[in-house]
C-alpha cells in the first residue's frame, strides 16, 4: 500500500513539474519578447524603456531559460506568485477568492454525486425504459450545450423573467446564493457521471460475482448497493477526476456569468485586463489542483479496489 | 446461415413430440411452438401439485428421444456462434443499422446545412456582417432584421449566419488534427509497447494535466496574431491526450489477438500489420471520437472567445457574439440568445451524430 | 470399448463410429436396455426408442424425486428457437445426475431456470417442482427463501464469481445473514466451512480478497459459499472447466464427498463425458434444447439409445488410445547419444545453454529433424513488488530441449503456467529466448538478437502455427480469402496464381470454395479453426505448431479437427508440435509425448511408452487425473 502511494505521489510530482515547465516556457521562451507577452501589446507599446528593464529584471529573463524557471519554481515554493500591475500579489488574490470557491466546489460535487450516481443507478437498472431513455435524451443535451450558453439562459429566466433568483451573486456569496451557479457548473459533468455510472451499473449487473450473489440469496438491495454499485464505483471515481479538469475551465466562465467573486473570476478579470503574469500564475496554480486530485482519485481507487492496492505498482 | 444444421427441425412443432403428448396425461399438452402469447398462460393452470402421481409411474429407468438425426450431418455443422452475427464485419454491420436510424438522417442533414451555411454563407443573407450602423442598433424584429439589431446595430441574423464558418471550421479542422496526433501517438504506443510506451505515456500525462480551457488561455496570451490557424494549433496541442489514451488501449486490445501474431509468424512487416490489422480494428472508438470532439472543440471556441481569448475581434464568431450580448442581457436578450441557440444546436448535432455512430458500431461510451 | 478412429478418411464426413459394436443402438430392446425387473414392470418400455419415447422414462426409478421437472421450455427471445425445448427430468434424493451437451444445447439455461437467474424478459412454459413449489411460479421474494437455501449454485467461472472489491470473510459474513445461519457469530462457521472444503488457515483466509487466491482455492470458497445454507440440490454449471486436470480432480472429489456426506444430490452440468463417466449416478444428454436421452451412466454409455449420444460418445478422445499402435511415420534421423533409453529421457539435465554468437543458416536437408530446441531459457522480469523490492526474474522455460523428427507429431503437455505455450511463442519467434538454440529445418536462430522482417519471413515459411481460440485468430474485418491471401502476399506468390491457391487450401481443410467470400462471424468454431489451419499451410511449412488448437472446440468438431489435422501430416509429410493440456488428445494424435511442469521438461518419450510406463511422478500424476479411464 505504501508503496504504491509513494509510486503515485512521484509520479504527481513529476507531472506537476513538467506541466508547470511547460506552460512556463509557452510564455517565457517563446519566440518574440517576452515582455511583450507579459503586459499586453498595448501596453508594451507605450512602455518607456526604464520599465521594459524593470519588468525584465523582475521576471529575470536576462537569465537563461532554465534559471528563470528555476527562480519561478523557487517564489513559487516559497509563497510568491507574483503581483499584478497593481503591486497587488497573487497569493493575496487567491487567498480572498479561496473561501467562495470552496463553498462552489462543495455544491457542485454535491450536486453532481447525489444527481448523477443517483439517477445514473436508477437508468442503468431499467435499461432499454421510457424512463433510460429519456435520461439518456437529457444528459446528451446537458453534455451538449456549453457552460456559458446554460448560464445565461437560467440567468435570464431564473434570475431576470421570473425574479427566481438574484441575477448575480453578491459579495458576501453566500450557500443559498451560490447553488444556481453551481448547479450550472454541475450540469454537464453531472450528465456525464448519469451516462457513465449507468453503464457501469448495467454492466456490472450481468457480472458473475452478482449472478453467483443471487444464487446464494442475498437481498435485493444488498445486491445493489454492496455489489453492483459498488464495483460501477470503481470507473466512476477515474471520471470524477478527469472532470474535474473540465469543471476548472467551466468555473472561470459560470464565475464570470454569475459574478461569483471565486477564484474563475480572478483569472476572468486578469485576462479581461491583459494582465499575463497573473494569469498564468492563476492557471499554474489550478493545474498543480488538478493534478492533485488525481492523485487523491487514484489513491481513492486503490483504496475501493483492492486489488490494486496489493497487485499493480504501475 | 447454411451451417444451420438439419436437425434444426427437432424444434419444430409436430415433429418434435413432446414426451408428455404420447404420454397423453393430463396436464400442458404441447410444447408451445413459440413463446406464449402472454403471460396469463400460467394462471390457466389449473393443478396446484405436481400433475402426475409419482406412484403410477416409475421403473423404467432410460430414456430415449425419438432419433431423428440422419446420417453424415454437414462438416462442423453446429455453429458456436452467438445468435445474431449477420455476417458482416463491423463496418457492413453498423451501416446496416445507421441506415434504419432516424436519428442518424436527422443528424446527418443537419450537419449538411450547418456545412452549407459556414461554406457560402451568403446564400442565407444579403446583408454585410461588417456593416453595422449604430442608427440601427438594438433595433427590434423587422423584415430587414429578422432577429433584430445588436448593440453596434448589426443584423444579428448575419452575425449567426457568418459566425457559423469560424466555429465550424476551429471544430472540424481542430477535430482532424487531435484525432490524428493522438491516434499516430496512441497506436505507436499501444502497438509498440517498452520504452516508446512509456515515452509517450509520459508526454500524455504531462498533457493531460493541463485542461484544454486553461492550456489555451495561456497559450492565447502569448501567440503574436491570433487566427483561426493558430487557435487550432493550440487546440490541438491541449486537446489529443484524450483520442491518444483511446487509441493506446484499442490497440493493445487489438494487438494481443491472435491474428496478429499470426501475421507476425508469416513475416508481416509492422507497416503492414499496422495498416491493415490495427487501423481497422481500431477505426470505431477513433470515429466515435472525432466525430464527438468537433463538437467540443466548437464548444471551445465559443468559450476562449467568450473569454476574450479566441479569435481576433474582426472575425465574427458565435462566442464572441454572445460575449457581445451578455451586457445587454436584461433588455435585449435575443442579442445573446441567438447565437447561443446556434452554437448550442451544432454542438449538440455533432455530439449526437457521435453517440448514433458509436450506437452503430457498438463501440464502448468514454469520456473527454 | 471401441477406439476413436482416426484413419484416413474424406474430411467432410463424420469419422465416427458408433460405440459398442456388438450392440448396434438399432437392435437395442428393452429388454436389454433395463433387464427383466423393469421390463416385467412397465409395459410401456416394450416401445422402441425409434418409435417413439419411453413414457414412463421421464422418470427415474421408483421413489419420490428431489425434483421434477417438467415440460420446461425457454425462449430468450421471441424470434429465435426455444433454448430449452419441452425438457422433462427427475432429480433424485442423494443422486449426481449429470447434464451434458456441446456449447448452445441449454444445459445452463436449464441450470439458470432452475435457479431462476434467467434474464427478466426470459419467456418461461412448464414446471419446475421442488418438493410441492412450483419454482416457474415463485415471486421475487419467495425465491430467496430458496435459493442458497434449498438450492446451493456453482458457478462456472471462479476468477469471475467472487466480488473482488470484498473479502473472502465479506462474502461469507452476507450469505450467513441472509439465511439466519449464525446469529451468534458468522465468523466460527466461516472457519468451520472453509475447513470442510480443505482450505488451510481459514482465519487468514476470511481476510484475504479473491484476485489473491488460485482458481481452485477459490472455487472451494464458492463450493463452501454455496453449501453454508445445507441446500438439498447442488447446481454445479462445468465447475471445474476453468481449472487444469489436478485441480479439477481435487475439487470434483470434494464436491463429490460432500454431497453425500450431506445428503443433498448435485445436477452438474458438464460437457466433458469423461466427468460423467466418473462422477454421475445418472446422465441427461442435451442437444439444441432437447434432453434427447436419459437413463443411468453406465447403461447409457455401454447402449446408448440415440444417435447423438453415439456420436458424442464416439469422439470422446481417449486415453486408451495411447497403446494403439502408432501409425507409419517416416524413420527419425536418431542421433546416437541425445535419446538415452531407447528413445526416452525421464529427466533433464541441468546443463548451461551454450553462448550463443549469430544467426547462420544451414542448408536444409532431409535426414536433420524438423524442430530442435536445445536449452532453451526464457525469463521473464517481474515488477518490483512489495515480496522482492530489487525486482525479480520469473523462469517460464527452464533449458527445454525436445527434438520434433521429420513427419512427427511430438506432444508438448503440461498444464496452465508450464511454459508450453511460451515455447510455441519462442519458436515463432514472437519472443525472443533468453539463452538457447532454436533449430526449425536446420535454420538456427539463437538467444539475444531481434530477428530481422527477413529472417522472420524466413523462418515463417518453415513453421507455422494454429492458436486456440477459433474467434480471436482471424482478423474479423477480412474475408476468409483475404485471411488466406495474407501469407501469399507476404510470401510474394504471383497474384494471378492466389485464387486458385486459396481454393487449393480450402479444399485441403475440408472447406468448400464458396466460403472465400465470407467472413469470420458467418463461420462457426470449427470451420474458423480449419481456415486457420489453411493459413498455417499456405506457406508450405515444414512444422506446423497447434498452440492448443483443439481446446476451445466441442467435443464432435474437436473429433473433426484433429481427423483433419491426422490427414494433413500424412498427406503433407507435416512435422508437428501439438501442444495441449489433455493427455487423451496426445493419446490420439501423438507420437512422441514431453510432459512440461514448471517450464522444466520432466519426461519425454514415446506416447505407448509413457502412457503405460510413466516415470516421473508428476507424469502418474496427470494421468491418474485424466477423467473417464474406467469408462473409455
Amino acid at each position: 500500500m505504501s508503496r504504491y502511494v509513494i509510486n503515485r505521489v512521484g509520479q504527481a510530482v513529476i507531472v506537476i513539474l513538467a506541466a508547470t515547465l511547460l506552460l512556463y516556457a509557452m510564455v517565457y521562451a517563446m519566440p518574440g519578447d517576452p515582455v511583450r507577452a507579459l503586459v499586453g501589446e498595448q501596453r508594451s507599446s507605450q512602455l518607456d524603456e526604464a520599465t521594459v528593464a524593470q519588468i525584465r529584471a523582475r521576471y529575470n529573463l536576462d537569465r537563461p531559460f532554465l534559471v528563470q524557471y528555476g527562480l519561478y519554481l523557487k517564489g513559487v515554493l516559497s509563497g510568491d506568485l507574483g503581483t499584478t500591475f497593481s503591486e497587488r500579489p497573487v497569493t493575496e488574490i487567491i487567498a480572498q477568492a479561496l473561501p467562495v470557491t470552496f463553498r462552489v466546489a462543495v455544491l457542485t460535487v454535491l450536486i453532481q454525486a447525489i444527481i448523477g450516481i443517483g439517477v445514473g443507478l436508477i437508468a442503468g437498472r431499467r435499461r432499454g425504459g421510457l424512463l433510460d431513455g429519456s435520461v439518456m435524451v437529457v444528459t446528451m443535451v446537458l453534455i451538449g450545450v456549453p457552460t456559458f450558453v446554460s448560464g445565461y439562459v437560467i440567468q435570464y429566466f431564473l434570475g431576470v423573467r421570473w425574479g427566481w433568483i438574484k441575477p448575480t451573486v453578491s459579495a458576501q456569496a453566500e450557500w443559498s446564493e451560490l447553488i444556481v451557479p453551481a448547479a450550472v457548473l454541475a450540469l454537464g459533468s453531472m450528465a456525464f457521471l448519469i451516462r457513465f455510472t449507468r453503464s457501469g451499473v448495467s454492466e456490472a449487473l450481468r457480472a458473475d460475482h452478482v449472478k453467483t450473489a443471487r444464487a446464494r440469496g442475498l437481498p435485493e438491495w444488498q445486491i445493489l448497493i454492496s455489489h453492483v454499485l459498488r464495483n460501477a464505483l470503481i470507473p466512476i471515481v477515474t471520471v470524477l477526476g478527469t472532470e474535474f479538469g473540465a469543471l476548472l475551465g467551466g468555473a472561470i466562465i459560470t464565475e464570470a456569468v454569475f459574478n461569483v467573486p471565486g477564484y474563475g473570476q480572478q483569472v476572468y478579470q486578469n485576462i479581461i485586463r491583459g494582465e499575463s503574469a497573473p494569469t498564468v500564475s492563476l492557471v499554474i496554480v489550478m493545474v498543480v489542483a488538478f493534478v492533485l486530485v488525481n492523485l487523491i482519485v487514484d489513491l481513492l481507487y486503490a483504496a475501493i479496489n483492492p486489488k490494486v492496492r496489493y497487485v499493480s505498482h504501475a | 446461415m447454411s451451417h444451420t444444421p438439419d436437425t434444426s427441425q427437432l424444434d419444430l412443432p409436430g415433429h418434435a413430440t413432446s414426451p408428455a403428448v404420447l404420454l397423453q396425461l393430463p396436464g400442458p399438452a404441447n410444447p408451445p411452438a413459440g413463446p406464449p402469447a402472454n403471460p396469463s398462460d400460467k394462471q390457466e393452470r389449473a393443478v396446484p401439485v405436481p400433475w402426475y402421481e409419482p406412484d403410477q409411474l416409475g421403473g423404467v429407468e432410460h430414456y430415449v428421444a425419438p432419433d431423428s438425426a440422419e446420417p453424415g450431418e454437414e462438416l462442423d455443422s453446429r455453429s458456436q456462434d452467438a445468435p445474431g452475427t449477420t455476417g458482416k464485419p463491423l463496418f457492413g454491420q453498423a451501416w446496416s443499422r445507421l441506415r434504419r436510424q432516424p436519428s442518424f438522417w436527422f443528424t446527418l442533414a443537419a450537419t449538411s446545412f450547418i456545412g452549407l451555411v459556414a461554406a457560402w454563407p451568403s446564400l442565407f443573407t444579403s446583408n454585410d456582417p461588417r456593416r453595422c450602423l449604430l442608427a440601427n442598433s438594438r433595433a427590434a424584429m423587422s423584415p430587414e432584421f429578422p432577429l433584430g439589431a445588436d448593440f453596434l446595430g448589426c443584423d444579428i441574423l448575419t452575425t449567426v449566419i457568418y459566425g457559423a464558418r469560424a466555429s465550424v471550421s476551429v471544430g472540424l479542422l481542430a477535430a482532424l488534427t487531435t484525432t490524428l496526433l493522438g491516434a499516430a501517438l496512441g497506436v505507436a504506443a499501444g502497438y509498440f509497447g517498452g520504452w516508446i510506451d512509456a515515452l509517450i505515456s509520459r508526454i500524455t500525462d504531462t498533457f493531460f494535466a493541463i485542461p484544454l480551457i486553461l492550456g489555451a488561455i495561456v497559450a492565447m496570451q502569448v501567440v503574436e496574431r491570433r487566427s483561426v490557424l493558430t487557435l487550432v494549433a493550440i487546440l490541438t496541442v491541449f486537446g489529443w491526450t484524450g483520442t491518444a489514451r483511446i487509441a493506446r488501449s484499442a490497440t493493445i486490445e487489438t494487438g494481443v489477438k491472435d491474428y496478429i501474431a499470426a501475421a507476425r509468424t508469416l513475416g508481416a512487416r509492422h507497416s503492414r500489420i499496422l495498416l491493415t490489422h490495427i487501423v481497422p480494428n481500431i477505426a470505431a472508438p477513433v470515429i466515435v471520437v472525432i466525430t464527438m470532439a468537433i463538437g467540443g472543440l466548437i464548444a471551445a471556441e465559443a468559450a476562449l472567445s467568450f473569454l476574450n481569448v479566441g479569435l481576433p475581434p474582426d472575425v465574427p464568431s458565435w462566442g464572441k457574439a454572445i460575449s457581445d450580448g451578455k451586457t445587454v442581457l436584461k433588455v435585449n436578450p435575443g442579442i445573446l440568445l441567438w447565437p447561443a441557440g446556434a452554437l448550442t444546436f451544432t454542438v449538440l448535432n455533432f455530439l449526437v451524430l457521435g453517440d448514433v455512430i458509436r450506437n452503430a458500431l457498438g463501440a464502448q461510451e468514454t469520456f473527454r | 470399448m471401441s477406439h476413436h478412429q482416426t484413419g484416413p478418411g474424406p474430411a467432410d464426413t463424420l469419422a465416427i463410429i458408433p460405440v459398442s459394436p456388438t450392440k448396434p443402438a438399432a437392435q437395442l430392446t428393452p429388454a436389454s436396455q433395463t433387464g427383466p425387473a423393469a421390463s416385467a414392470k412397465l409395459p410401456a418400455a416394450q416401445l422402441t426408442p425409434a418409435g417413439g419415447p419411453n413414457p414412463a422414462a421421464l422418470l427415474a426409478p421408483p421413489g419420490p424425486a428431489l425434483a421434477r421437472i417438467r415440460d420446461l421450455s425457454v425462449w430468450y427471445t421471441a424470434h429465435q428457437p426455444a433454448a430449452v425445448a419441452a425438457a422433462s427430468l427427475d432429480i433424485l434424493p442423494n443422486e449426481t445426475l449429470a447434464v451434458v451437451g456441446e456449447s448452445g444445447s441449454g444445459k445452463t439455461t436449464l441450470a439458470n431456470a432452475i435457479i431462476g437467474l434467467l434474464p427478466a424478459q426470459t419467456r418461461i412454459t412448464g414446471q419446475i417442482w421442488l418438493g410441492q413449489n412450483d419454482l416457474t411460479d415463485l415471486t421475487r421474494r419467495a425465491w430467496r427463501s430458496f435459493r442458497g437455501r434449498r438450492i446451493g449454485y456453482i458457478p462456472q467461472d471462479p476468477m469471475l464469481s467472487l466480488n473482488e472489491v470484498w473479502s473472502i470473510g465479506r462474502h461469507f459474513r452476507q450469505t450467513i445473514a441472509a439465511h439466519h445461519l449464525a446469529p451468534t457469530g458468522w465468523r466460527q462457521l466461516a472457519v468451520e466451512r472453509l475447513a470442510e472444503v480443505e482450505l488451510d488457515d481459514p482465519h487468514r483466509l476470511l481476510r484475504q480478497f479473491p484476485h489473491q487466491l488460485s482458481g481452485g482455492m477459490r472455487q472451494r470458497v464458492l463450493i463452501a459459499l454455496a453449501l453454508l445454507a445445507r441446500p438439498d440440490l447442488i447446481i454445479a454449471d462445468e465447475p471445474t472447466s476453468a481449472l487444469d486436470v489436478l485441480v479439477q480432480k481435487r475439487v470434483l472429489d470434494l464436491l463429490g464427498s460432500l454431497t453425500r456426506r450431506l445428503n443433498a444430490s448435485l445436477m452438474l452440468i458438464t460437457h466433458d463425458l469423461g466427468l460423467v463417466a466418473d462422477r454421475a449416478d445418472r446422465v441427461a444428454v442435451m442437444k439444441q434444447g432437447q434432453i434427447v436421452e436419459s437413463g443411468s451412466t453406465g447403461d447409457i454409455i455401454r447402449h446408448p439409445g440415440h444417435s447423438y449420444t453415439r456420436q458424442l460418445l464416439g469422439a470422446v478422445p481417449r486415453l486408451s488410445a495411447a497403446l494403439r499402435p502408432r501409425t507409419a511415420r517416416p524413420i527419425p534421423q536418431a542421433a546416437p547419444g541425445s535419446q538415452p533409453e531407447a528413445g526416452r529421457s525421464a529427466s533433464q539435465p541441468d546443463r548451461p545453454g551454450s553462448q550463443p554468437d549469430t544467426l547462420r543458416s544451414i542448408p536444409q536437408t532431409a535426414d536433420q529433424p524438423a524442430l530442435n530446441i536445445t536449452d532453451l531459457v526464457k525469463d521473464y522480469r517481474l515488477r518490483r513488488s512489495a515480496k522482492s523490492p530489487g525486482g525479480n526474474t520469473l523462469r517460464a522455460v527452464d533449458h527445454a530441449s525436445f527434438t520434433v523428427q521429420r513427419g512427427e507429431c511430438l506432444a508438448l503437455v503440461g498444464e496452465s503456467g508450464s511454459g508450453k505455450s511460451t515455447i510455441a511463442k519462442l519458436i515463432l519467434g514472437l519472443e525472443r529466448p533468453t539463452a538457447g538454440h532454436i533449430t526449425v529445418s536446420g535454420l538456427t536462430s539463437q538467444a539475444g538478437r531481434r530477428p530481422t522482417n527477413r529472417q522472420r519471413q524466413e523462418r515463417g515459411q518453415l513453421i507455422q502455427v494454429v492458436f486456440q481460440d477459433p474467434y480471436a485468430s482471424l482478423d474479423p474485418q477480412f474475408t476468409v480469402a483475404r485471411v488466406l491471401a495474407e501469407p501469399l502476399i507476404v510470401g510474394r506468390t504471383a497474384r494471378s496464381s492466389r485464387p486458385e491457391r486459396i481454393a487449393q487450401l480450402l479444399n485441403l481443410v475440408g472447406l468448400p470454395s464458396d466460403m472465400a467470400q465470407r467472413y469470420p462471424s458467418e463461420l462457426s468454431g470449427g470451420q474458423r479453426q480449419r481456415v486457420a489451419i489453411a493459413r498455417a499451410l499456405a506457406p508450405e511449412p515444414d512444422v506446423l505448431i497447434c498452440d492448443e488448437a483443439v481446446s476451445a472446440l466441442d467435443v464432435l468438431v474437436q473429433a473433426q479437427i484433429l481427423d483433419t489435422l491426422g490427414d494433413l501430416r500424412h498427406k503433407l509429410g507435416l512435422s508437428m508440435l501439438f501442444i495441449t493440456h489433455d493427455l487423451a488428445v496426445v493419446a490420439e494424435i501423438a507420437d512422441t509425448v514431453a510432459v512440461i511442469t514448471n517450464g522444466r521438461i520432466v519426461e519425454t518419450g514415446p506416447v505407448p511408452q509413457v502412457f503405460a510406463d510413466p516415470r516421473h511422478p508428476y507424469t502418474r500424476q496427470l494421468l491418474a487425473a485424466v477423467p473417464g479411464q474406467a469408462a473409455f
